[in-house]
């Protein structure tokens, strides 16, 4: 089982609803458990990001939520898998909750995060409204955004990935 | 002038009177920004000038006659997931104080889904929440508040205030009832802060307009009665249809009032 594949499984997981999973085979025992009674959104297919690094851990996972893996693998972890070139070192600024994604504070006022923009951690690059409640979401790693991948006023899953930011 | 002496520990405790202000929203984020105001921190203003509703809508107040203020709190123990609890922490805490005033009319006090407050069929106030995250937890929390409660005359029909409700001779005094506020808010907060969910969503639930009983709605363009029996956790309206369980987001469903 390569890295990428715990990763992914333990994207799934997340996803999931399930507070614990145990796989076993032959040459693998994995156990992945979430931390906290917090209950997970609704179990939404996340898009995955191919251009995703290949680390168990990415930087934007919010430690509350990011389930801990304990993998006893038998036979020593294949190597990741090569991402292209290009994209190797993006990463995503995701949303921490289901809402609508907007880019500006009002229709009136400039988006928060154009692409290209430079951005340092802490700087708010949209707002996720849900039920009336307006959150701002702050950038956790400071770069330049490469990307938007949601459009103004739609909705947006858990954990779904809203910038693509290449870290300076 | 706002002097005020709230029997809490917090809220309320440190007060930034405006005589007029935009937004007590955005003086409460300029604040946040600028220095690092105590939790609890309160922003009032006697006016409004640009006074937000949800997105585009706007919130209007006559000079003084109403209470319009934001709180600060850092509610750092919400996920961003579980944040309508906020909303219904300080729902029942309005309600709470409200309640007790309102005499004859205090049964016709009313929540409506998500966060307006409503006598009967009349709209007294609104609450607009607005959360700054960090990763996915909640870091700041901006409470904007508007209650109508001297002001009697009004532009729509559908709107009411605490002195239309219940009048009293000499109106009511707004630094007073902030008072009583701050003190049921932070009651609230802290049954919320300290795990006593079950408790908040069952008196929650009691006060949302039209609980329990068959209405009429519209969703996806279509109308029909319903039965609303819940909120689930992440703020959503439960409705029933036919036996048939509905779940709706804001902005998905609409309360048809006949």
């Amino acid at each position: 089982m390569s890295t990428q594949d715990i990763q992914q499984l333990i994207d799934f997981i997340s996803q999931s609803g399930l507070d614990e999973v145990n796989i076993e085979t032959s040459d693998l025992k994995i156990n992945v458990k979430r931390y906290g009674a917090g209950v997970p959104a609704a179990a939404a297919p996340a898009p995955t990001m191919a251009s995703m690094p290949a680390a168990p851990s990415p930087t934007t996972a919010p430690v509350a939520s990011a389930p801990t893996a304990v993998a006893q693998p038998a036979a020593p972890v294949a190597a990741p898998a090569a991402a292209p070139a290009a994209n190797t070192n993006y990463i995503t600024i995701k949303s921490p909750m289901i809402g609508t994604f907007y880019r500006s504070s009002s229709p009136e006022t400039p988006v928060f995060a154009e692409v290209g923009d430079s951005i340092t951690e802490g700087k708010v690059v949209c707002i996720v409204e849900a039920m009336k409640l307006f959150n701002e979401i702050e950038s956790e790693v400071s770069g330049r955004i490469v990307k938007v991948l949601v459009e103004n006023a739609t909705p947006v899953e858990y954990d779904q990935p809203l910038f693509l930011v290449e870290p300076i | 002038m706002y002097k005020i002496y709230p029997k809490t520990f917090f809220v309320g405790q440190i007060v930034q009177y405006l005589p007029s202000c935009q937004s007590t929203n955005d003086e409460a984020a300029t604040l946040i920004a600028q220095s690092d105001p105590a939790e609890g921190t309160l922003v009032v203003t006697d006016q409004q000038t640009a006074g937000r509703g949800q997105r585009g809508n706007h919130w209007e107040a006559q000079s003084g006659q109403n209470l319009t203020c934001s709180l600060i709190l850092y509610p750092t123990f919400l996920r961003a997931t579980e944040q309508f609890w906020l909303n219904m922490a300080i729902s029942l805490g309005i309600h709470d104080t409200l309640h007790p005033l309102l005499g004859d009319q205090a049964t016709a006090l009313r929540v409506k889904w998500p966060n307006d407050v409503y006598v009967g069929n009349q709209k007294m106030g609104g609450i607009l929440i607005e959360n700054s995250l960090q990763g996915y937890q909640l870091a700041t929390s901006i409470i904007g508040m508007g209650l109508n409660i001297n002001q009697t005359q009004f532009t729509y029909s559908t709107a009411t205030s605490l002195q239309q409700q219940a009048p009293l001779p000499d109106g009511y005094d707004l630094p007073g009832f902030l008072g009583k506020l701050c003190e049921s808010i932070e009651a609230r907060y802290l049954q919320l802060r300290s795990g006593q969910r079950e408790a908040l969503r069952i008196a929650y639930l009691q006060l949302l307009y039209r609980y329990q009983e068959e209405a009429l709605y519209e969703a996806e363009g279509r109308r029909f009665r319903g039965i609303i029996t819940d909120v689930d956790e992440t703020g959503r309206l439960v409705i029933v249809e036919n036996g048939r369980q509905r779940v709706f987001a804001f902005k998905e469903v609409s309360f048809i009032i006949e």
